[in-house]
């Protein structure tokens, strides 16, 4: 049996080839769809793991920090741990600006761990050798080679060191902001002074041993790491103990799943499940019909139900032989090729990393498994029909066709739409499937086409810059610094030097407090303070209220807030919300010394003010103090939603928060600032730019800031406005991809439909022909029965897609702060335009290829 | 000794004012390795007679004893397991399997059954329909007279107890409906079958050991 | 009888167990510790040999179950009951060689059947033929007692003598047909089929009959083509058509025609052979080929009913068919059709 069945396989395999071509197509398209999307989502979850793991500047499983030397050997002996390295941190170096750099002393295992193995040159052996980053070097002034000398400033144990080095190899940062440099084992010997371990008493990490671990298994791995810093006689969970030892995963490398991710990929997979087995169900679904009179000799000859089942199961699985191979193979590399692109535009730390995939055979199992559970769903029911069918009825199986042929009586050509109608009745269900899969076509482009019409890119814009270019020194840019101290500020000189640039205009310096401007303090109603504590970097106290909002305080243990000082053209580009909402008559009083304007953070989805941050509503009286008296009570008259840029810098907010805390913002006009602050500085200088000036501006500041002034750096609203429009890009591109392949599958199913019926039908066809009816008459009926597919499906489409809009898609962006809900229905209208222009094409297509002949030969073959 | 028994048999297709009376109360025994004619005008019920008795049909009314078992005893699967093994099928328009050469064709059936073919049987029997030559071709390329031989070389491999003949010559002209009536004929005489044969040729008919006349769904006498 | 589908059900399980474990271990090999792996390949080995006992013990099972079964059919046959079950189409072995125990049991039953109708026949037969015999040995008795006792004339005893050649030559004839009739009966004789020239097979059963012709003044036309070769046993051929040709001359009147035409088909060649005689009705046409059957309107003919019946049998061993058309009061015609290999 099973022989013969397989003999039947392989030669009505051969013999059905446009069908098996079909079959073969659909099963291919869904394993490049799954396996795109599982190379894609692999690819992501690798590329943006390595990414992270760059960033955080380790591959390894967890890390120990705060060990002794006798406690790392003890760690080095863990049966848990496979592989651990040694890193010794020294400081960060003291001479650098924009980059900063960790110096500390490797072995090469944590070189391997920590991404600072060098690529050019090699690993660090004498005690004056380092290896460190490209940008790091150049940092410190010298070019990126083997055999460079360099010059290191760094304290530790409150003694600083300035020594000279050697560079015996260099690599390629991950970070603009941040790298490793490293020396040596040697260099340890030869200092020991550095490496005391004083860790238990002054809390110096020079001298401390740390490691990065690679772990057997990652099971419990928390747990085992936290049991063995006990075991060496460590404290892990009190920071404050002497013998604090800190024990960590690195959750960058055993990310926890999100459940809402799974959640998303599961419905994405759902729903692609659901479109490929629509494809697959109707391609069986015809092709068992096709042959149905054949199941029924089979069965009258004495086949069973189940040897039925079988041989077409055995036919399902001979074209997924064939189908899903390709699709893999395709879906692969289709899959790679799109994923530099959605890594480019996830977000901008992404795209300095070389997003690449390894064919893991995860990925084609999972796709082929996913692929064989569709082909299995989708044939179930087909397989079924055909295993059931009476033999007898088998022979005269034509498809039913609804009501009664009343109409070939009536005149041809006025009814000629309504036969077209009717046949659709023939099979409810392929009508209804092929109408749904156009219609998710239609849905899912009308949803992405309004997402990415929602995205806001001014908004984004508007948010990290008001206007076309800032500068500020290089500290205030870097998101782990900021504009904290008064040497961070922008030299007056600067300004001058920019603003004389032709076509500047609008320029307005913005002075900002510092955490040294300790003297000037505030109060308001309401503020009750705790005690606090000291912070270390700042020297600042830093008290909470109730809410466990903190504020930098001053002198006289008030807060000391994040007071800016400006012109009026800035207040005029404000946000102004309450209170006096006329920037020139609110910049008129303040500069009379009449009030002071109050900032709050703005909630970025729908740009309302943050109540949990609005603490001095407008008529307030705020009370200035001056190294403990008060100076000067200034009423609040108005308030403004204050957005990135109003608070630093839009793509960072170090500063204020390093500052002020949670304190109020508090704008100043110039002359008031100035009166107040005994030192006031400028952090940052905004301005326009005329239009045709703006490449200009742009090419000197990107020369000024890369080789005239290094401690300076700028951002304009151009950047911010590509980077904004990668998301968009991203959007389009996945969004247009997932569409199309539902349209290509709903389309692909049409074809499907119409060479079915043009081959099934031959007869019927010839017979209307043989009657009268024109051979253009029949194409118009076909047209007619194709476009009412589109048609429905356009209707559909169009009114779910306007449903969906409104609520779940508007609900979806309006979470999200990049976005301003835009209702669309354009992309809808325009892809079932095109709908209907393929369904009409189509049938015109299918005939011309399938209905060749004369009447006579039509009715022949058909018999 | 019978062996097709019927009784009071009815079949009615659809319901209500629309009942189609395909069978009205036929009685009637065909004897052990007989050669019977079946002759009727088209619609007369014929055809339902003969696939009732292939258990292609459930009877509305009646018992039907084929071999010693009530047809309507068995499951569906059984009487696609009786069809196997005690029917033999011949129709007007041959229906084979495209896909199949000839000899894959013939051995078919036993295929189902995972039989092993008795090849003395299956070299006798194409020799005799002059298939032996034949046997690694397609359907389509044998005449229509090739390809009912090899439809009744396929219902005569199963050695089964009835071969049920719907008009197997109903496509031919005069002359090859008389060979290959006679080759059916023979066959089963010479395997001991007994052959029940649609036909509305009276001549073919007179081949038959006995024919029986439907009209409206009864046998007239 | 016992059914094994259910049991099925473990190997089953067991086999896809078994499959998972082994996927899952290759799978999870590098990021399982050495005891997983170990663990996993244990249970797997466990297992695989549960399913190896477990199928062969179900194998076993199967085949004793199998063996029972076909026993307690062939139980019930011996002692001429039906089987138990008469569940004989299912889908399993057993009810595969239960039917064809049937089968073959039904042959020999009808082979029973056949042997004791034969029996009953060959006694009707038997007194069928002291029947026959009794008239010509009491006359050949009479006769030669005749010639012992008397005296007679050259004259008279020649006449004598000739009526007695003539009973002996009936006797003879009788004893032709029973030797073969026997001969074909007991498959004793064998056919050597070879292409022949039809034509002389026509020619030598013709000539048989020529003579008897001649006195009834029947005419006795051939139409057939001489090269017409045919694969067939000559010698047993030329019977056959020579006792249906017999047959028609017995039957057809004086004066009449007898016709053989010989028609090449695609896979026969047709002899037809037509008489004028006063045909036979057609709820006879099968009583024709009967043993020892002999039309009413024919018990005033001389012979014994074996002709058309030997002619059938020649016929059909040589898997060719014999039918027969007729009208009463016109004539009949029996065409032969002789396959051609």
């Amino acid at each position: 049996m099973g022989e013969m069945l397989k003999t039947l396989t392989r030669r009505s395999f051969a013999a059905g080839r446009v069908r098996n071509l079909i079959a073969v197509l659909a099963i291919t398209l869904t394993a490049v769809l799954f396996t795109s999307i599982t190379t894609i989502g692999i690819g992501t979850e690798e590329s943006m793991t390595l990414t992270m793991q760059m960033q955080k500047g380790s591959k390894s499983d967890g890390d120990f920090r705060n060990m002794t030397a006798k406690q790392f050997e003890m760690l080095k002996e863990a049966d848990f741990i496979e592989l651990a390295g040694l890193r010794m941190p020294v400081n960060f170096l003291s001479n650098t600006n924009r980059h900063n750099i960790e110096f500390d002393v490797l072995d090469d295992v944590q070189a391997e761990l920590t991404f600072c193995s060098p690529t050019h040159g090699k690993a660090p052996v004498a005690y004056n050798e380092i290896v460190a980053s490209e940008q790091a070097l150049r940092e410190l002034g010298a070019l990126p080679e083997v055999g460079a000398e360099v010059t290191i400033e760094f304290t530790a144990h409150n003694r600083e060191y300035r020594l000279p080095m050697v560079v015996s190899g260099w690599y390629e940062s991950t970070s603009d902001q941040l790298s490793m440099m490293w020396a040596g084992i040697a260099f340890r010997d030869a200092h020991p002074d550095i490496f005391q371990f004083t860790y238990d008493q002054d809390r110096d990490m020079a001298g401390t041993y740390c490691s990065d671990i690679i772990a057997v298994t990652a099971s419990g791995l928390s747990k085992k790491m936290e049991q063995e810093a006990i075991h060496m006689g460590g404290n892990p969970h009190d920071m404050e103990a002497e013998n604090y030892i800190a024990a960590t995963v690195n959750f960058v490398t055993n990310m926890p799943l999100e459940p809402e991710i799974a959640v998303m990929a599961a419905l994405l997979a759902l729903l692609f499940v659901f479109c490929c087995y629509l494809l697959i169900y109707n391609v069986f679904d015809i092709a068992v019909m096709q042959e149905i009179r054949r199941y029924g000799l089979y069965r009258t000859i004495g086949m069973s139900k189940r040897q039925v089942r079988k041989l077409i199961n055995r036919q399902a699985v001979w074209l997924s032989g064939i189908g899903i191979p390709i699709g893999l193979f395709i879906g692969f590399f289709i899959g790679r090729a799109a994923l530099p692109v959605i890594m480019a535009s996830l977000s901008e730390e992404y795209a300095n990393v070389a997003a690449d995939v390894s064919p893991s055979p995860v990925i084609f199992l999972g796709a082929a498994l996913l692929t064989a559970i569709t082909v299995f769903l989708s044939t179930r029911k087909p397989v079924r029909v055909a295993a059931n069918i009476s033999p007898i009825e088998a022979f005269r199986y034509v498809e039913n066709s609804s009501g009664k042929r009343r109409e070939r009586k009536s005149s041809l050509g006025a009814d000629i739409s309504r036969l077209a109608l009717s046949n659709l009745g023939r099979n409810k269900r392929r009508t209804v499937f092929i109408i749904i899969s156009l219609t998710l076509c239609v849905v899912l482009l009308n949803c992405v086409g309004t997402a990415a019409g929602s995205l806001d890119i001014e908004k984004q814009v508007a948010f990290k810059i008001r206007t076309d270019f800032a500068v500020t020194s290089a500290a205030s840019m870097n998101g782990m610094k900021g504009f904290v101290h008064r040497e961070d500020a922008l030299d007056e000189q600067v300004i001058g030097t920019v603003s004389a640039q032709p076509g500047v205009k609008d320029g307005s310096p913005i002075y900002k407090n510092t955490v040294e401007d300790t003297d000037v303090t505030y109060e308001w109603e309401h503020l009750v303070l705790d005690e606090g504590i000291v912070d270390k970097d700042s020297g600042l106290n830093i008290r909470f209220d109730e809410n466990y909002m903190y504020f930098g305080t001053g002198d006289d243990r008030r807060p000391i807030c994040n007071v800016y000082g400006m012109e009026e053209s800035v207040v005029a580009r404000m946000d102004l919300r309450e209170g006096e909402t006329d920037a020139h008559a609110l910049y008129e009083k303040m500069a009379q010394g009449k009030g002071v304007m109050v900032g709050v953070d703005v909630n970025r989805v729908d740009m309302s003010i943050n109540a949990d941050l609005d603490m001095a509503d407008v008529g307030e009286i705020i009370t200035v103090y001056k190294d403990g008296k008060p100076e000067r009570e200034l009423p609040v008259l108005a308030k403004a939603a204050v957005n990135g840029d109003d608070q630093e810098i839009g793509i960072t907010c170090n500063g204020p928060l390093e500052v002020g805390g949670n304190g109020l913002y508090l704008y100043l006009p110039t002359n008031i600032y100035k009166e107040l602050y005994e030192e006031p500085v400028i952090y940052k200088y905004a301005f326009n730019v005329e239009e045709s000036q703006r490449e200009n501006v742009t090419a000197f500041l990107e020369d000024y800031v890369n080789n005239v002034n290094p401690e300076v750096n700028y951002l304009s609203s151009q950047t911010a406005r590509e980077d904004a429009e990668k998301t968009r890009k991203t959007i389009n591109f996945v969004g247009g991809l997932v569409g199309m392949i539902f349209g290509f599958a709903g389309v692909l199913n049409l074809i499907n439909t119409m060479v079915t019926t043009i081959l099934i039908r031959r007869h019927e066809f010839a017979t209307m022909q043989s009657i009268g009816m024109t051979r253009k008459q029949l194409t118009r009926m076909m047209i007619f029965e194709s476009v009412y597919y589109a048609l429905g499906a356009s209707f559909l489409g169009v009114v779910s897609a306007a449903l969906l809009g409104v609520t779940i898609i508007r609900n979806m962006l309006g979470s999200m702060w990049q976005y301003t809900f835009h209702f669309t229905l354009a992309p809808a209208v325009c892809v079932s335009v095109i709908l209907l222009i393929v369904s009409a094409v189509v049938p015109v297509a299918a005939l011309w290829l399938f209905h060749k002949g004369s009447i006579v030969e039509q009715l022949r073959v058909a018999e | 000794m019978d062996i097709v028994t019927i009784h009071n048999l009815k079949k009615y297709f659809g319901k209500g004012a629309c009942t189609v009376k395909a069978i009205d109360g036929i009685n009637l025994s065909i004897e052990k390795g007989k050669f019977t004619a079946i002759i009727g005008a088209s619609g007369s019920g014929k055809t339902t007679l003969m696939n009732i008795i292939g258990g292609l049909y459930e009877p509305t009314e009646g018992t039907v004893i084929v071999d010693g078992v009530n047809l309507s005893e068995l499951t569906e699967e059984e009487l696609t397991v009786f069809r196997r093994r005690k029917v033999g099928f011949i129709f007007q328009d041959y229906n084979l399997v495209p896909e199949l050469t000839i000899k894959e064709n013939i051995l078919f059936p036993l295929k189902l059954d995972d039989s092993r073919p008795d090849k003395v049987f299956f070299e006798e029997i194409t020799r005799v329909l002059g298939l032996q030559d034949k046997l690694a071709r397609y359907p389509y390329m044998l005449s229509g007279g090739g390809q009912q031989r090899t439809a009744i070389a396929r219902a005569l491999i199963t050695k089964p107890a009835i071969i049920l003949a719907d008009e197997p010559t109903g496509s031919f002209d005069a002359k090859t409906s008389q060979n290959v009536a006679g080759l059916l004929k023979m066959a089963a005489e010479a395997y001991h079958q007994t052959l029940i044969m649609i036909t509305h040729n009276l001549e073919l008919a007179q081949l038959a050991d006995r024919v029986v006349r439907i009209q409206d769904g009864r046998i007239r006498r | 009888m016992k059914r094994l589908h259910i049991r099925c059900l473990p190997v089953n399980i067991l086999l896809s167990m078994t499959a998972v474990l082994l996927v899952l271990a290759g799978l999870m090999w590098s990021y399982l510790p050495p005891a997983g792996i170990r663990i996993l390949l244990i249970v797997t080995g466990i297992a695989v040999f549960l399913f190896v006992s477990l199928w062969n013990w179900q194998q076993r099972r199967r085949q004793s179950d199998f063996a029972n079964d076909i026993c307690e059919t062939v139980d019930a046959f011996m002692d001429g009951r039906e089987p138990l079950n008469n569940r004989i189409y299912e889908e399993t072995q057993t009810s595969k060689v239960q039917g064809k125990l049937m089968q073959f049991y039904d042959c020999m039953q009808e082979d029973r059947r056949q042997s004791e109708q034969d029996k009953q026949v060959i006694q009707e037969l038997v007194s069928d033929i002291s029947h026959q015999v009794k008239t010509p040995i009491a006359n050949i008795q009479m006769f030669t007692s005749i010639l012992q006792q008397h005296h007679l004339s050259d004259e008279k005893r020649a006449e004598f003598l000739t009526t007695m050649s003539v009973q002996i030559h009936k006797l003879d004839f009788l004893m032709q047909s029973l030797i073969k009739m026997s001969r074909l009966e007991t498959g004793t004789f064998s056919l050597h089929m070879e292409s022949n020239s039809l034509y002389d097979t026509i020619a030598q059963a013709v000539n048989g009959i020529w003579a008897k012709a001649g006195q009834k003044k029947i005419q006795i036309t051939v139409d057939c083509d001489s090269r017409t070769a045919v694969k067939h046993d000559a010698k047993w051929t030329a019977e056959a058509l020579g006792n249906i040709l017999d047959n028609a001359v017995k039957y057809t009147p004086e004066g009449g025609t007898v016709s053989v035409s010989v028609r090449p088909w695609q896979f026969y060649t047709r002899i037809d052979i037509s008489d004028t005689g006063p045909g036979i009705e057609e709820k006879h046409y099968n009583d024709v080929f009967q043993r020892f059957y002999r039309g009413q309107e024919a018990a005033s003919m001389e012979g014994v009913g074996l002709g058309l019946y030997l002619a059938r049998s020649i016929i059909v061993r040589q898997k060719g068919y014999i039918s027969v058309k007729s009208k009463i009061g016109k004539g009949t015609t029996f065409s032969v059709f002789l396959l051609d290999y």
